[in-house]
C-alpha cells in the first residue's frame, strides 16, 4: 500500500555510490547561495589544522627549551600558547557561526521544498501513503541531512586538511617515524569501509521500520476515541508492545553493528599510538635526529603561518636551540601529548566514510518525496466561465485499476442546479473529484464552457468550480480562521455576513465563543454539524461560478437543511450548482437530477418527471418514507 | 527546583527501572575510560627510561602496554555501550508505551496535550530523548567526573603544586558553563515548542489537503509551514551560536593550564624535582581534565535538557483524565440493558453542554435521539457509555452507578459508535474484527455481510483514515463492527448520515432484527431511524425537551423531525 515506506529494497555499493551521486547533483544548489560562507568554513578549517599544529610544535619546543634549561624560552612558548588559543578559538567560532548559518538555511529551503512538493502532488498519492510516513521525511529525514550535507561534508574536509597538514609535519620531521603511523591509516580507513558494507542494509531496514513505527503510531492516536468506545485498549497496548519489539530488534542490530566499528576505530588510534613511541623513540635512540633534512626544510617551507603566529624569534630561537636528545624528547612528548587529537579526524573520516550508506538512505528518502510529480497544471488559462458542464462517455478507475465509473454523460446548462443522487459507494464523489481535476478520467471528457478540463491549467479550474467535500475538513484555529480559508482578505464582517447568507450564522454565532470558539484539530470540539456549517459557509466565502456540494449537509438537522440548502439556491440564482444527497427532499427543488448506481447514470430527468414516473428516484423515495418492516 | 527534581527523577526512573544492567554498564564504562590514564604514565616511563635511557626494549614494552590498554579500554567502553544501548531502547520502548497508555485513558480531544501531532511528538521524538539520557546523562555525568578525580589525583601524585595551579582556570569554566545552561534551557524550551509546531502543522496540512486543493490553497497551505520552519530555523540559529560564542570564551579560559604546566612544571624539572617524562605526562594530564571538563559540561548540558523534555512528557503523564477510575471497582455484570440517566450536567469547559438530563431507558427498548446540531446528543451519548465523567448526576445500569464498574468492563457491555469512523492501514477483515479481536473469520464475514459490505473482499487492504472507501462505506465498517460485539447495550451517533435511503432501510432492518429485545439508543438526524424505535427523545440545547412513545405517528417530534412545512419527507411529491 505504502509506496515509500516499505518498498526501498536494499542497495549495493555501485547504488549507494549511484546515490549519492545524484544525491550531489541535486542538493549543491541547496548550498550554492551559500557559496561564501562555505568558502570561509573551509579556509577557516584549514587555519584550524594548521593551528593544531603549531600548538604541537609549542609544546615540542617548550620541552625542549625545558630540557636544556632554557626558562626564558619556555616562559614565550607559555605565553604563545596562550596566544593560540586565542587565535584558535576566534578561527572555531569563525567557523561555528559560518556552519550554522549555511545549516539552518540549508535545512529551511530544504524543508521548505519538501512541504511545497507534498502540498503539490496529486491527491492519489495522499491516499495511497499514510500521513506520518510523510511527516517523518519532512522533518525527521530533514533534520538528519541536516548533519550530513553540512556539518559532515565540512568536517571531511577538516579532517582531509588536518590530516594532509598532519602527514607533512610528521614527515618533516622523521620519515622514518612517520611511514610506519601513516601507513596505518589507510589500512584503519579501508577496513571501516569494508565494515559498513555490513551496514547498509540494516540502515535501510532500521529507518523503514521507524517510517511504519510513525506511521503506525500516527493513526493509533486518530483512533483513540474508537479503542475506548470498544474497550480496546489493552489489545492496542499489546499490539503496540509487539511492534515495539519488532522495532527494537532491528535498531539494536543496527546499533550492536555501528558499536563495532566505533571500538574498532578507537583501538586504531592506539595502535598509531604504539607506532610513534616504539619507531619514534627508536630512532632517537639510534642518534638519529629528528627534524633535519629535506622534509624538514619543505615543511618549514610549507608553515609560512606557523612562523607568523609563533613570532619569528621564537623560531629562530628554536634553529638554534640545541639539537638531538632535546628536540627528539620534546617531539615525542609533542606527540604523545597529541596523539589524541592528531589521530581523532583520521578516526572520524573514517567513520564518516563508513556513513556512506546512511547518507545514502536519507538522500534516497528525501528525493523520493522532491522527484514526486507535482499534480500537472499545465494548459491554458480557462479565465471566466458561465458555467456550462458537461461530461462525456466519463470512464475511471482507481490506481487499483478497478473502474468505478462507466460511461458516465451529464450536463449542467449554465445557472442550472443539478442533482446527483445514487447508492452508497456508487461513484458519485468519484465523480465530482473528477469535475475539479483531483483526479483525470480514464477516457472520455468534461467540458467547462466547451472548454476540455485536461486542457486547462487545475488552478484556473478549481478558481471556478468549488467542491465541498463530504467530511468537512477544518484546521486547528477559531471559527472565524477556518472560514477565512476561503477568502484570506475576508473581514470579520464578511464572515458572519456569509454565515448568515447560508443560514449558519444562527449555530455559529451561538457557540461558546461564537465565531472566536477554537476548533481543535480537525475541529474535534465541535459537533459534527457544526462543522459541516463552517465548512459550507467557507465554500460561500470564496463565492466561485461553479459549487459542488458532496452530501455537504448530510449531518445537519432536517429543518437546518432545508433553510441552508433554500439559503444556497437562493445565493447560487444564476450560478452552476450540483448537489450530491441522500436526502431526496433535497433534490426536490433542483433543475434535474441523475441517479448514479454503480457506476453509471441510469436516469435523468427534472425531479417531477422521475418522481411521478416508475423510476428508481421514486421508489428510493418510497423507501425513504415507508413503515420498516423488521418492527413488529 | 522542586518540579526540575521531580522531572530528573520521572525521566531517570526509565532506564533506571534496569538497576542491574545500568550498574554493570556504568562500571565497565569506568574501568574503560580509567585504563585510558595509564597512557600518560606508560609514555613517562617511554622518555624517562626509553629514550633519555637508551632503552630499545622497554619501549617495545611501552609500545605493547599502549596497546594492550587500548584493546583493555576499547574492550570495556564496548560492552558497557552495548549493554547501556540495549537497556536505551528498552526505556525508550517503556516510556513510549506509559505515554501511550495514558493518553488512551485522557478522553475525548478535549485534552489539548492529547491532540494528534503533539501527541505524536512526545511518542515519536521526545521519547527517544530517553535514548540519549541512558547513553549520556547523569551515570556517564558521574563517570567523568571520577574519571577527572582520578586525572587530577594521579596528576597532584606528580606534582601537588603545579595541578593545583594549573586546574585554577578550571574553576571558571565550571561556573561560566552552569549559567550558560541556564540561559540556553529557555530557548531550547522555546526550539522544541517550534518543532511541535511543525510536525502537528505537517500533519494537519496533509490531513486536510483535500480542503487545501479544493480551495487551491497549496502554497498558503506550505506559507504557513514554512514560517513555522523559519521560526524554528531562527531561534535555533540563535541558541547555537549564543552557546559557540560562550563556549569560545570558555575554550580560552580552558585551555590555559597547559601552558601553566609547561612553565610551572618545567621549573620544577630545572629545580630536579621532576623528571622530564614526568612533566610530559603531567601536561598529558592536564589536557585530559580539559578534555573530560568538556565532556562533563556536555552530559549536564544533556540534564539540563532533559528536564525540558521531561517537563513536556509530564504535562501528558500529569494530566487528569477526562475520566477518573474509582478504586476497588468491580467488573460489569452481564447488563439486562435496563439504564437511566439522573438530573446529569456535562461541562466541557466553561459550558453547560448537557443540562440536568433525566431519562430512564427499559431493557430492550430502543430509542431515538433527536434534536438539532449542536444539541448535545453525542455528549450525551458519550456520559451515558462513560466516555465522559459527569459533573452532576449519575448514570446507572441496572440500578447501579456505573462509576463502581471498572471502565473496560463497561465498554465491553455498553458501546458507544463514534460517528467518525477510525479506518488504520490493514485488511477490511483487521478493520472489523478490531472491534473483538478474538472474533472467528466466519463472524468477522457474517458482520461485513450484514453491514452491507458484502461486495468487499474481507483481504482489501484499506488506506489509513478510510482513503480509498465512500463516506457510507466508511460508516459501514462501523456498522460491521458493532455487529460483530453485539454489546447488551448499543449506542449509536448518527449511523446512516451518510447511507442512501435503500441501504439505510436494509441496514436498520438488520440492526432491529439483530438487537430485538436488547437496548439500542440511536442518535439520528434521519426520519427514517424514528420509524423503528419505541421512543424518540428529543434533545434541545442540552436539555430534554420532550419523551414520545411510538407508534403514535403524529407526535411533535416525528414532526420536528420531518423537514418544516413537508410533514413526511418526499411523499408529498409521490
Ligand atoms: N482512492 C480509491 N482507490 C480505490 N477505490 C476507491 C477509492 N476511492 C473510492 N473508491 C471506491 O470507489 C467506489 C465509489 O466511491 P465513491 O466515494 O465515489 O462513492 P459514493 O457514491 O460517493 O458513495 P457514498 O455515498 O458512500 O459517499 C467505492 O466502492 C469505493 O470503495
Ligand atoms: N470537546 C469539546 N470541547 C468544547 N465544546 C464541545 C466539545 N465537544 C462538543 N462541544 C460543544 O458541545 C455542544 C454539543 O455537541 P454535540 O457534539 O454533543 O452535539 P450533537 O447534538 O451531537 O450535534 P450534531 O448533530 O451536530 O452531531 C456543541 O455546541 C459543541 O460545540
Ligand atoms: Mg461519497
Ligand atoms: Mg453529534
Amino acid at each position: 500500500m505504502s509506496e515509500l515506506a516499505t518498498s526501498t529494497p536494499p542497495m549495493d555499493q555501485a547504488e549507494i555510490n549511484r546515490t549519492l551521486r545524484r544525491a550531489l547533483r541535486r542538493f549543491l544548489p541547496y548550498l550554492r547561495p551559500h557559496a561564501g560562507w562555505i568558502a570561509l568554513a573551509t579556509l577557516v578549517t584549514i587555519l584550524s589544522s594548521i593551528m593544531t599544529i603549531a600548538q604541537m610544535y609549542a609544546v615540542m619546543l617548550g620541552v625542549g627549551h625545558v630540557v636544556t634549561g632554557n626558562m626564558e624560552a619556555v616562559a614565550s612558548t607559555a605565553i604563545n600558547l596562550v596566544i593560540l588559543a586565542v587565535l584558535d578559538n576566534i578561527i572555531r567560532i569563525t567557523y561555528n557561526v559560518a556552519m550554522i548559518r549555511v545549516n539552518e538555511r540549508v535545512t529551511v529551503t530544504l524543508r521548505n521544498d519538501l512541504v511545497a512538493r507534498l502540498h503539490n502532488v496529486q491527491l492519489s498519492r495522499h491516499v495511497s501513503q499514510a500521513s506520518g510516513t510523510w511527516v517523518t521525511r519532512v522533518l525527521f529525514e530533514a533534520e538528519r541531512f541536516r548533519g550530513y550535507i553540512t556539518k559532515t561534508g565540512m568536517e571531511l574536509v577538516q579532517s582531509a586538511v588536518w590530516f594532509i597538514a598532519f602527514a607533512v609535519f610528521l614527515l618533516a620531521l622523521s620519515p622514518g617515524v612517520a611511514l610506519p603511523t601513516l601507513i596505518v591509516i589507510p589500512i584503519m580507513v579501508f577496513i571501516a569501509l569494508r565494515w559498513t558494507r555490513h551496514l547498509k542494509t540494516d540502515t535501510q531496514r532500521q529507518r523503514d521500520a521507524w517510517d511504519t513505527m510513525v506511521g503506525y503510531l500516527n493513526q493509533r492516536i486518530d483512533g483513540l476515541d474508537d479503542v475506548r468506545a470498544f474497550g480496546r485498549e489493552d489489545d492496542l497496548m499489546a499490539d503496540l508492545e509487539g511492534r515495539s519489539a519488532g522495532y527494537t530488534t532491528v535498531h539494536n542490530r543496527l546499533s550492536t553493528k555501528r558499536l563495532w566499528l566505533t571500538s574498532y576505530l578507537g583501538f586504531t588510534v592506539h595502535i598509531a599510538l604504539a607506532l610513534l613511541i616504539f619507531f619514534g623513540g627508536l630512532q632517537i635512540i639510534n642518534g638519529h635526529a629528528l627534524g633535519s633534512g629535506f622534509f624538514f626544510d619543505l615543511a618549514a617551507g610549507m608553515m609560512p603561518m606557523t612562523w607568523m603566529l609563533l613570532g619569528t624569534d621564537t623560531m629562530m630561537a628554536s634553529m638554534g636551540m640545541a639539537q638531538g636528545a632535546a628536540l627528539a624528547a620534546g617531539t615525542l612528548a609533542a606527540f604523545a601529548l597529541f596523539s589524541k587529537r592528531m589521530l581523532n579526524p583520521v578516526r572520524d573520516v573514517a567513520n564518516l566514510l563508513g556513513q556512506s550508506s546512511d547518507m545514502a538512505v536519507s538522500a534516497q528518502r528525501i528525493l523520493e518525496v522532491l522527484d514526486l510529480p507535482e499534480e500537472d497544471d499545465t494548459g491554458y488559462d480557462l479565465g471566466q466561465v458561465r458555467g456550462h458542464l458537461q461530461v462525456e462517455n466519463v470512464d475511471f478507475a482507481y490506481a487499483d485499476g478497478v473502474e468505478v465509473l462507466h460511461d458516465v454523460s451529464l450536463e449542467a446548462q449554465p445557472g442550472e442546479h443539478i442533482g446527483v443522487v445514487g447508492a452508497s459507494g456508487a461513484g458519485k464523489t468519484t465523480l465530482m473529484q473528477l469535475l475539479v481535476r483531483f483526479y483525470t478520467p480514464t477516457s472520455g471528457t468534461i467540458r467547462l464552457d466547451g472548454h476540455d478540463l485536461s486542457e486547462v491549467t487545475k488552478t484556473s479550474v478549481r478558481d471556478q468550480v468549488l467542491l465541498v467535500t463530504q467530511e468537512a475538513l477544518l484546521f486547528d484555529g477559531t471559527v472565524a480562521e477556518n472560514i477565512r480559508f476561503g477568502r484570506p482578505e475576508a473581514t470579520e464582517d464578511e464572515i458572519v455576513q456569509a454565515a448568515r447568507a447560508v443560514g449558519a450564522d444562527e449555530v455559529l454565532a451561538g457557540l461558546r465563543d461564537g465565531y472566536q470558539t477554537r476548533v481543535g484539530e480537525r475541529g474535534a470540539r465541535l459537533s459534527t454539524g457544526e462543522r459541516q456549517l463552517v465548512a459550507l459557509t467557507r465554500a460561500m466565502l470564496a463565492d466561485p461560478r461553479v459549487i459542488i456540494l458532496d452530501e455537504a449537509v448530510s449531518s445537519v438537522d432536517p429543518a437546518r437543511q432545508l433553510v441552508v440548502l433554500a439559503a444556497i439556491r437562493r445565493l447560487l440564482e444564476g450560478r452552476t450548482a450540483i448537489v450530491v444527497a441522500h436526502w431526496l427532499t433535497l433534490v426536490e427543488d433542483l433543475d434535474r437530477v441523475f441517479v448514479l448506481e454503480d457506476g453509471r447514470v441510469t436516469e435523468s430527468g427534472t425531479p417531477v418527471e422521475l418522481l411521478t414516473s416508475d423510476s428508481r428516484l421514486a421508489e428510493l423515495c418510497k423507501v425513504q418514507t415507508r413503515h420498516p418492516v423488521g418492527r413488529n | 527546583m522542586k518540579e526540575s527534581l521531580h522531572a530528573l527523577r520521572f525521566i531517570y526512573g526509565y532506564p533506571l527501572r534496569y538497576r542491574g544492567a545500568m550498574a554493570v554498564a556504568t562500571v565497565t564504562m569506568l574501568l574503560g575510560l580509567l585504563s585510558t590514564i595509564a597512557i600518560p604514565l606508560v609514555i613517562r616511563v617511554a622518555i624517562d627510561a626509553g629514550v633519555l635511557g637508551g632503552n630499545p626494549g622497554l619501549l617495545l614494552a611501552v609500545a605493547l602496554g599502549v596497546l594492550g590498554i587500548g584493546a583493555l579500554s576499547a574492550g570495556l567502553l564496548h560492552l558497557g555501550k552495548q549493554l547501556r544501548f540495549t537497556v536505551a531502547s528498552k526505556a525508550v520502548n517503556d516510556l513510549r508505551h506509559d505515554l501511550f497508555r495514558k493518553l488512551l485513558h485522557l478522553g475525548p480531544a478535549d485534552t489539548a496535550e492529547a491532540s494528534g501531532g503533539r501527541a505524536l511528538t512526545r511518542l515519536v521524538s521526545d521519547a527517544v530523548f530517553v535514548r540519549g539520557l541512558t547513553n549520556g546523562g547523569i551515570l556517564e555525568l558521574a563517570n567523568q567526573i571520577i574519571v577527572t578525580a582520578v586525572m587530577y589525583l594521579v596528576a597532584l601524585l606528580i606534582d601537588v603544586r603545579t595541578t593545583l595551579l594549573a586546574s585554577l582556570p578550571l574553576i571558571v569554566v565550571v561556573l561560566g558553563n552552569l549559567i550558560v545552561q541556564g540561559r540556553l534551557q529557555r530557548m531550547f524550551v522555546e526550539v522544541k515548542g517550534q518543532f511541535t509546531n511543525l510536525l502537528s502543522g505537517v500533519g494537519e496540512s496533509l490531513t486536510n489537503i483535500g480542503v487545501v486543493k479544493a480551495f487551491g490553497r497549496e502554497d498558503d497551505a506550505s506559507g504557513r509551514l514554512n514560517k513555522i520552519n523559519e521560526e524554528l530555523s531562527a531561534r535555533r540559529g540563535v541558541m547555537k551560536t549564543t552557546y559557540s560564542r560562550w563556549e569560545a570564551i570558555l575554550n580560552v579560559v580552558g585551555a590555559l593550564p597547559t601552558p601553566i604546566a609547561l612553565w610551572l612544571g618545567g621549573n620544577a624539572v630545572l629545580d630536579g624535582q621532576i623528571t622530564v617524562g614526568s612533566l610530559v605526562a603531567l601536561t598529558a594530564l592536564v589536557m585530559m581534565v580539559q578534555m573530560s571538563m568538556h565532556m562533563v559540561t556536555m552530559h549536564a548540558n544533556g540534564i539540563f535538557r532533559s528536564v525540558v523534555i521531561a517537563q513536556r512528557l509530564l504535562r501528558i503523564i500529569d494530566a487528569r483524565p477526562a475520566i477518573t477510575e474509582v478504586s476497588g471497582s468491580r467488573p460489569m455484570p452481564s447488563p439486562t440493558g435496563a439504564l437511566t440517566a439522573d438530573g446529569v450536567v456535562v461541562e466541557i469547559g466553561e459550558r453547560r453542554v448537557i443540562d440536568d438530563v433525566s431519562l430512564a431507558v427499559a431493557a430492550g427498548e430502543s430509542v431515538a435521539l433527536i434534536g438539532p446540531t449542536g444539541s448535545g446528543k453525542t455528549t450525551l451519548l458519550h456520559a451515558l457509555a462513560r466516555l465522559r465523567d459527569t459533573q452532576a448526576g449519575t448514570v446507572s445500569y441496572d440500578g447501579v452507578d456505573v462509576r463502581e464498574y471498572d471502565l473496560r468492563s463497561v465498554r465491553h457491555q455498553v458501546v458507544s459508535l463514534p460517528q467518525r469512523q477510525w479506518i488504520f492501514e490493514g485488511t477490511m477483515a483487521d478493520n472489523i474484527r478490531f472491534a473483538r479481536p478474538d472474533a472467528t473469520a466466519e463472524e468477522v464475514a457474517d458482520a461485513a455481510e450484514a453491514a452491507g459490505l458484502g461486495r468487499f473482499s474481507l483481504t482489501r487492504e484499506l488506506a489509513a483514515n478510510a482513503a480509498d472507501l465512500s463516506a457510507g462505506e466508511r460508516q459501514r465498517v462501523g456498522l460491521a463492527r458493532v455487529l460483530l460485539v453485539d454489546p447488551a447495550v448499543l449506542l449509536l451517533d448518527n449511523p446512516t448520515a451518510n447511507l442512501d435511503a435503500e441501504t439505510e432501510a436494509e441496514l436498520l432492518d438488520t440492526i432491529f432484527r439483530v438487537r430485538r429485545g436488547r437496548t439500542l439508543i440511536i442518535a439520528t438526524q434521519q426520519l427514517a431511524v424514528s420509524r423503528h424505535v419505541d421512543r424518540v427523545i428529543t434533545l434541545n440545547d442540552g436539555a430534554l425537551v420532550e419523551t414520545a412513545s411510538l407508534p403514535a405517528e403524529d407526535t411533535s417530534a416525528v414532526r420536528s423531525l420531518a423537514p418544516a412545512g413537508r410533514p413526511e419527507g418526499g411523499q408529498a411529491h409521490v
